[in-house]
């Protein structure tokens, strides 16, 4: 290193290096653009075959939905193009302010927000109802990044490094919890868990939080009764097929209907009013009953594309802040997507939540979107140690 | 170069980064085995059990057959109606409802009303209305009425035949003649369809759906002759007008064959309303009875009186004892089996047997006791047989048990010979002490006309279904007497006709043949009362017989109390009208 004869090879090598990982995180920038792309078409299809019975019988207009998601679809490609040029680097300004601004809707949601189903999550704005929650989703990752970075070198202090977790994370959640949107807040924990673990943060550190939260989960779970029926019917949906069971049972009868190769597009049984909620929550069973297996799997596998291109962008990602930031959005879009078909499939008890990029839903789609652009923006902003 | 990497590579936060990315992927690789799990493995199960919630089976109702008459005129048929229904709770006015609505389709408003008004959700107003009106009721788009098609069962013939089809209830099952008698074949084979259908019951467009049509019921040919049916019970009902009679019944059958040509009863009714049209059984004695859409000539029993004299001489006949002229010496108009019998009024000791005239002891051959219908001269014939000949003929001629006709719930008639009675067997050879219906004594004489063969009655002598037609087989035939004594019986009845009580059964062109019957009505108290079942069993042309009628009056006016003054001049009526349907050359003289 110390060599002043090695120093033009070695520029010569960094040079080459850098060349190398950029090329590469170009790859994984086009391979995350691919892969939304792919989903975004693949939930456009699935929206309009899973919503037009309910659609025309409830507004007759076969495309309602439809059309609503196209709305969404060019809202959310318009926020990605803008994302993925802005320098990631101009959140670490905007970190703090955003937060709070975030507080600040989570309060007003609460004072004045529209009341749905016992849940008050709905701004009601002129055009377009919006959920401050998913904003949350953002700003939480970006404040996190950026407390956690500026202290990378107290981290190792306990205070210093539990602190700022509190504050932001648990803010957040405390918020939300009153809502009540705890998928979205399971979601916001995992985000915020894997800012904390791409963190500088020592390992025990993290190893004691991470077993906190999944107790406060726990304890969050079952500390209302709705929550606490979910979960039983989560064990045994069969015990209360036609109430708390009944949504997963359908969409295993569509799933087993679709078998490997599926009944054909918009030939789906389960939409006629069988599988509730089968263009948002469950729009996985009707992609499964109408491409089979292949389809089912088609759609994991570009959520592990996804997952695997997202987390290249972390671990090649130029500084600390876009690495947190990287590893957050990563895992938050893959742990959102693995909550919902983790739902639909029985293997986790169900939240609520959308599965990103395909289920029918505006501000959740443009918020995805949005953060896919960041990750876009990381991947082509040069590599570790280089600015 | 090897250290920096080595360095990077080994930053906590990089490993930890990279236990992300392995749990995350190990986590994809969980859910792709339980996607298999549940679209691979379970797949089939489930797939059945979400079909099983969505199908929905229709019973598709095969059409019924049709019944037809001799000639192919339809005598019950099947069409297409519909049933009119409401749905309460869509009805702004049950009040205007019920009487606007109701009235147009002359349903009962008060009732209709009523259950318009109570919690129902669903009230009919009409079933089966003819589909020209039930479109003019929904063409008025009345809020809250519906229809849906249901067909209905119509009777061409109306009251005509109604002895013979009988009729099935709303719902379409047979209820009486050959409505129910032949009920299973009629009513075909249920179809079904199957389909696919959504949560709020309508058909998923892109579902399974499957129909097996149904198989519609057989057709029934019958042996009716729908003209002769007509006049019989043309005949009938003017019987009752004339005697005052409670009831009457005719039974034509075809000699050779054993076919039913005509089978009716009076007063009538009409098989679509099951009402009979006749106002007077209001005020009847027994207005259920008189209403009854029973048929007599197959279940109701009757003490035959003379009528069964026949089978007493043709048994002496047949078994050598007597011959036509066999004179019997000094035969009295009153006869005691039992000692004093005659001298205690009424029936207090049986065995007191007298002549219907009154007539000092006379020589008298078995031909003048037949034609004369002598009852003591009869006795004298069935006492050269004994009881066990005479047992034996009665029953070879098909009394005390079923004719085997195709109509349901036949009686047996009953054979009274019980143990230890004295006088039973005299009593039997002039009709009393046994019972019989119509149909069986007609059976009876018809074997006299068929050369001494007696074959089973029968209504039905194909079906037609979707291969084609199929003869009813299975008639059963057998030998009664000789042909020779079947020929001298016929002389004999002729002669009853052509001078002895039948006078009135006599018919132009033809020699007609047969025998009257007066049998006093058991009362309450199990006395014999004035009131009389009249009848009169013949045949026609005498010399080769073609057609059979029996005809039972119940209960005429005193007036025509005899089976030779009410019976026989409908018997002439029917058989005329017999002979001339069934084309039968005449071979008598013209009057």
């Amino acid at each position: 290193m110390t060599a002043k004869v090695t120093s033009i090879a070695s520029v010569r090598a960094a040079a080459r290096d850098r060349a190398e990982l950029l090329k590469a995180n170009n790859r994984a920038a086009t391979t995350l653009l691919v892969v939304v792309v792919v989903l975004v078409v693949v939930g456009l299809g699935a929206t309009q075959s899973a919503s037009s019975a309910v659609a025309l019988d409830r507004t007759e207009d076969s495309l309602f939905f439809f059309k609503r998601q196209l709305v969404g679809v060019g809202l959310g490609t318009l926020a990605l193009l803008i994302t993925s040029r802005i320098p990631y680097r101009f959140y670490r300004r905007i970190a703090v302010p955003l937060f709070l601004l975030t507080i600040g809707l989570l309060v007003t949601v609460l004072l004045v927000g529209t009341e749905i189903n016992g849940a008050r999550r709905w701004l009601p704005l002129p055009l377009v109802s919006f959920q401050p929650s998913e904003l949350a989703k953002v700003s939480v990752v970006f404040v996190l990044a950026y407390v956690l970075e500026r202290k990378h070198k107290l981290l190792y202090r306990f205070g210093h490094f539990i602190v700022p977790i509190l504050v932001t994370v648990g803010l957040v959640g405390l918020l939300i919890i009153k809502q009540p949107d705890l998928g979205t807040l399971i979601v916001i924990g995992a985000a915020a868990l894997a800012v904390i673990m791409a963190s500088d943060a020592p390992m025990k550190y993290v190893f004691v939080l991470g077993l906190a939260t999944v107790l406060a989960a726990t304890v969050l779970a079952f500390s209302e009764s709705y929550r606490a029926d979910r979960i039983t019917a989560f064990l045994d949906p069969y015990a209360d097929s036609s109430g708390d069971g009944y949504q997963v049972i359908q969409g295993y009868y569509a799933l087993g209907n679709g078998g490997l190769f599926g009944v054909g597009l918009g030939a789906s049984r389960a939409r006629w009013f069988y599988l509730p909620n089968a263009h948002t929550d469950f729009i996985f069973a009707i992609i499964g009953e109408e491409t089979g297996l292949v389809g089912g799997l088609t759609v994991l596998g570009l959520f592990v594309v996804l997952g695997l291109a997202g987390w290249l962008v972390a671990s090649r990602a130029p500084d600390p802040f876009g690495r947190m930031v990287a590893a957050g959005i990563t895992v938050w879009l893959s742990f959102q997507a693995l909550i919902n078909i983790g739902g639909v499939l029985g293997v986790v008890p169900i939240t609520g939540i959308a599965l990103p990029f395909v289920s029918f839903g505006s501000t959740d789609l443009i918020v995805s979107m949005a953060a896919l652009g960041v990750l876009v923006n990381i991947a082509q902003s040069g590599v570790h140690g280089k600015t | 170069m090897a250290a920096p990497k080595a360095a990077r590579r080994l930053q906590p936060s990089k490993v930890r980064v990279a236990v992300i990315g392995l749990a995350v992927v190990a986590a994809w690789m969980g859910m792709g085995f339980r996607l298999f799990q549940i679209q691979v493995v379970q797949a089939s199960d489930l797939a059945e059990q979400g079909l099983s919630q969505r199908l929905v089976s229709r019973e598709l109702a095969p059409q019924r057959g049709k019944i037809f008459d001799r000639n192919g005129e339809l005598l019950a048929m099947t069409v297409p109606a519909q049933s009119i229904y409401a749905v309460p709770s869509q009805v702004e006015d049950p009040l205007w409802f019920a009487q606007q609505v109701g009235g147009l389709l002359g349903a009962d408003t008060e009732v209709l009303y009523e259950r318009l008004t109570s919690d129902r959700d669903f009230v009919y107003i009409k079933r089966q209305v003819e589909d020209v009106v039930a479109n003019e009721i929904l063409g008025l788009e009345i809020r809250g009425v519906y229809s849906h098609p249901e067909p209905t069962r119509i009777y061409p013939a109306g009251a005509v035949a109604s002895r013979v089809t009988g009729f099935v209830n709303i719902d379409g099952d047979g209820q009486e003649g050959l409505e129910l008698v032949y009920d299973e074949e009629l009513r075909g084979t249920p179809g079904k369809a199957e389909f696919e259908r959504d949560l709020q019951g309508r058909v998923i467009p892109q579902g399974f759906s499957r129909i097996v049509p149904a198989i519609p019921g057989v057709d029934l040919n019958t042996t009716i002759d729908l003209p002769l049916q007509y006049q019989s019970q043309k005949a009938c009902v003017l019987a009752l007008e004339e005697t005052g009679a409670r009831s009457c019944w005719v039974v034509v059958l075809a000699v050779e064959t054993g076919e039913v040509l005509a089978m009716v009863g009076a007063p009538i009714f009409d098989p679509h309303t099951r009402q009979t049209q006749d106002p007077s059984c209001e005020q009847a004695e027994d207005p259920a009875a008189c209403r009854s859409f029973s048929n007599f000539t197959v279940r109701g029993i009757y003490e035959p009186g003379s009528t069964q004299k026949l089978i007493t001489v043709a048994a002496a006949l047949e078994e050598g004892e007597v011959s036509i002229g066999t004179v019997f010496p000094g035969v009295p108009d009153e006869l005691e089996l039992t000692d004093d019998a005659c001298r205690f009024a009424d029936d207090e000791v049986y065995g007191c047997y007298r002549d219907f005239d009154e007539h000092g002891a006379e020589d008298m051959s078995v031909a003048e006791i037949f034609t004369r219908s002598s009852n003591i001269g009869t006795i004298k014939i069935a006492a050269t047989l004994g009881q066990d000949r005479l047992i034996q003929y009665i029953e070879a001629f098909g009394l005390g048990s079923k004719t085997g006709i195709d109509y349901t719930a036949e009686a047996s008639g009953i054979l009274n010979f019980e143990a230890g009675c004295k006088t039973c067997w005299a009593s039997a050879a002039i009709g009393y002490s046994v019972a019989v219906t119509p149909l069986q004594m007609a059976a009876a004489y018809a074997a006299i006309g068929n050369d001494g063969i007696w074959t089973t009655p029968h209504i039905v002598s194909s079906s037609t279904d979707v291969d084609g037609e199929t003869q009813v087989a299975g008639l059963q035939t057998r030998r009664v007497v000789s042909a020779g004594t079947a020929l001298l019986m016929r002389e004999l009845l002729a002669a009853v006709v052509e001078k002895g009580t039948g006078a009135a059964a006599a018919i132009d062109g033809y020699r007609v043949g047969g025998k009257t019957g007066t049998a006093n009505k058991l009362g309450d108290n199990g006395r014999y009362t004035d009131v009389t079942r009249a009848s009169f069993v013949g045949m026609a042309p005498i010399n080769d017989p073609k057609v059979v009628v029996a005809v039972l009056i119940d209960a005429p006016l005193f007036d025509y109390r005899t089976g030779g003054l009410s019976a026989a001049p409908v018997f002439a009526a029917v058989m005329q009208q017999a002979l001339h349907r069934l084309g039968v050359t005449p071979d008598g003289d013209q009057r």
